[in-house]
């Protein structure tokens, strides 16, 4: 869990502002689902993985398992999207490319529904790409500082923070919990799992609430009027960076406009 | 005398709930026999058409700021109550990313939908799910941003609302506690996957007997994978909320 945003501070673009990087990722991710054009996928998809693995140095090994995270269920959702159920009547089984029948059902892939799947599948693989290069690039605290910039409510910025902080505490202390319990085989066998998961929760549960109470002890002891006030980072512009960005933006513009209605799905 | 809490953990979480002995002997013999894939529930990145995207967006927008509005005038008035929710959206989150135990040994993961409405209430549960969800996309690479308002609509709108609605209703008519937790989670947990499953018919009605044809077709595949699913995470609900009721109220603190 901590290793996305581990990567995200050691990789090479760290410095980038994150305005370019979110509005890259974002504008990029906006064309790959509307452009409707299967060029213009498969362009983003590589041009996102040589921007992630080559330009901001994220191994590759790394990012490959990444990928097939969300593989499951593009794969399953896409060919379930592409599934074609027919029962008995006209035109039962007419056009099915392959087909298995059971009784007087036929469910099987006809030439439209396959293509279907391929579409999705491409248009999952550039924007995955997007969110990742946007995801190994650019930490919370800079995707919340930005947030910040963009007047979001402070109420949702803050809860953010303290979120994110705090994952890390109870995540680190839920492992300790699962360690502890794994010594005395609290994990050996199915019973013992669930009874052992209930506890682990609870411990995790309790020492939440006792965070939440020694964090406003200690703010209000800071003298806490409402404002969680913070130190900010700052984060340098580069014009021109930014109108390579806009070009690059542009011509994937013109890429969908060419290719347009050349359209998987 | 207090003891230190993790001391008591043990022992309590003994405390029998008889059914639970039959679940458990029947969930066991389910889960032989039926195959399951490790399967996400969320949508992932780029899967729905943008127009579903803005769609779901809008949909979830108004619940959303229901529930910051709802947030915001309660921290007026106890300003703690904040520290309190980012703790609550921490463990939401890292209840999302425990594993399940399963018997087939593939992993899933609870939603903590029902055990987080239940302690938090679903209007907070909606701010905090997608809290959870915007931090799942990005630290996890689970879900994703286009699909942010569609996941949100299924895990922290329509979730929270079940899981409340069946555990008033089940109060109301004086069922059992932990009855009422169970069915309250589990619900919670499948009417996530019915919504996600509508969703996605939605998006792509199937080409001879449109949405309805193709709602089923989806629900079909993901229900083998989370019919088992929801009851494990409403047994671990229950247990859990044993163990929170039978601990020590100021050690808890306050509770929105």
């Amino acid at each position: 869990m901590v290793a996305v945003d581990s990567h995200a501070y050691a990789s090479r673009l760290r410095s980038w502002h994150p305005a370019e990087k979110a509005g890259l990722a974002l504008a990029t991710m906006f064309i790959a689902l509307a452009a409707g054009s299967s060029l213009t996928e498969v362009t983003i998809a590589v041009l996102m993985l040589v921007m992630t693995v080559g330009l901001a140095g994220i191994p590759p090994g790394f990012y490959l398992r990444l990928l097939a995270l969300p593989a499951v269920f593009v794969l399953v959702g896409a060919a379930s999207a592409g599934l074609s159920v027919t029962g008995p009547g006209p035109g039962a089984g007419a056009d099915f490319l392959v087909a298995v029948s059971l009784g007087n059902i036929t469910t099987g892939f006809t030439a439209a529904g396959l293509s279907l799947a391929t579409g999705l599948l491409l248009r999952s693989l550039a924007a995955v790409t997007c969110l990742y290069f946007l995801a190994l690039t650019t930490p919370m605290v800079d995707v919340i500082w930005l947030l910040r910039r963009l007047r979001v409510p402070a109420l949702l910025t803050e809860l953010l923070e303290l979120t994110y902080r705090y994952i890390f505490v109870l995540a680190d202390l839920a492992s300790q919990v699962r360690t502890a319990q794994s010594c005395r085989q609290g994990y050996a066998s199915w019973s013992n799992s669930c009874r052992s998961l209930g506890g682990l929760i609870n411990a995790v549960f309790r020492k939440a609430g006792w965070y939440s109470r020694q964090l406003a002890v200690a703010l209000a002891a800071r003298g806490y009027q409402g404002q969680l006030a913070v130190m900010e980072a700052e984060h340098g512009r580069c014009p021109t960076r930014a109108a390579w960005l806009a070009g690059l933006e542009a011509g994937l513009l013109v890429l969908a406009w060419l290719d347009r209605g050349h359209y998987l799905g | 005398m207090r003891r230190h809490p993790h001391l008591r953990s043990g022992p309590r979480a003994a405390r029998p709930v008889r059914p639970r002995v039959l679940a458990v002997a029947g969930l066991v013999a389910w889960l032989w026999l039926a195959p399951r894939p490790a399967l996400a529930m969320h949508i992932a990145e780029g899967f729905l058409p943008w127009q579903w995207c803005l769609f779901w967006a809008a949909v979830t927008i108004p619940f959303f700021l229901h529930g910051l509005r709802a947030i915001e005038r309660a921290t007026r008035e106890s300003p703690d109550l904040k520290m309190l929710l980012g703790l609550a959206g921490a463990f939401t989150f890292v209840l999302s990313a425990l594993k399940l135990p399963s018997v087939t040994g593939s992993s899933s993961h609870p939603t903590g939908v029902g055990l987080g409405t239940l302690l938090f209430g679903p209007t907070a549960m909606t701010v905090l799910g997608s809290i959870v969800l915007l931090f799942q996309a990005l630290l996890l690479a689970h879900g994703g941003l286009t699909t942010l308002g569609a996941n949100t609509f299924s895990m922290a709108v329509a979730g929270p609302l079940v899981a409340y609605g069946t555990y008033r209703g089940l109060r109301l008519v004086r069922a059992p506690s932990w009855l009422a937790v169970f069915l309250a989670s589990a619900l919670a947990d499948l009417a996530t996957y019915v919504v996600t499953a509508l969703q996605l018919a939605l998006a792509f009605p199937a080409a001879t007997g449109g949405v309805a044809a193709s709602a089923v077709k989806f629900m079909g595949i993901f229900a083998v994978t989370q019919v088992p699913l929801a009851a494990i995470e409403g047994l671990v609900t229950v247990l859990v909320f044993n163990l929170v009721a039978g601990s020590n109220q100021e050690e808890l603190g306050d509770r929105p």
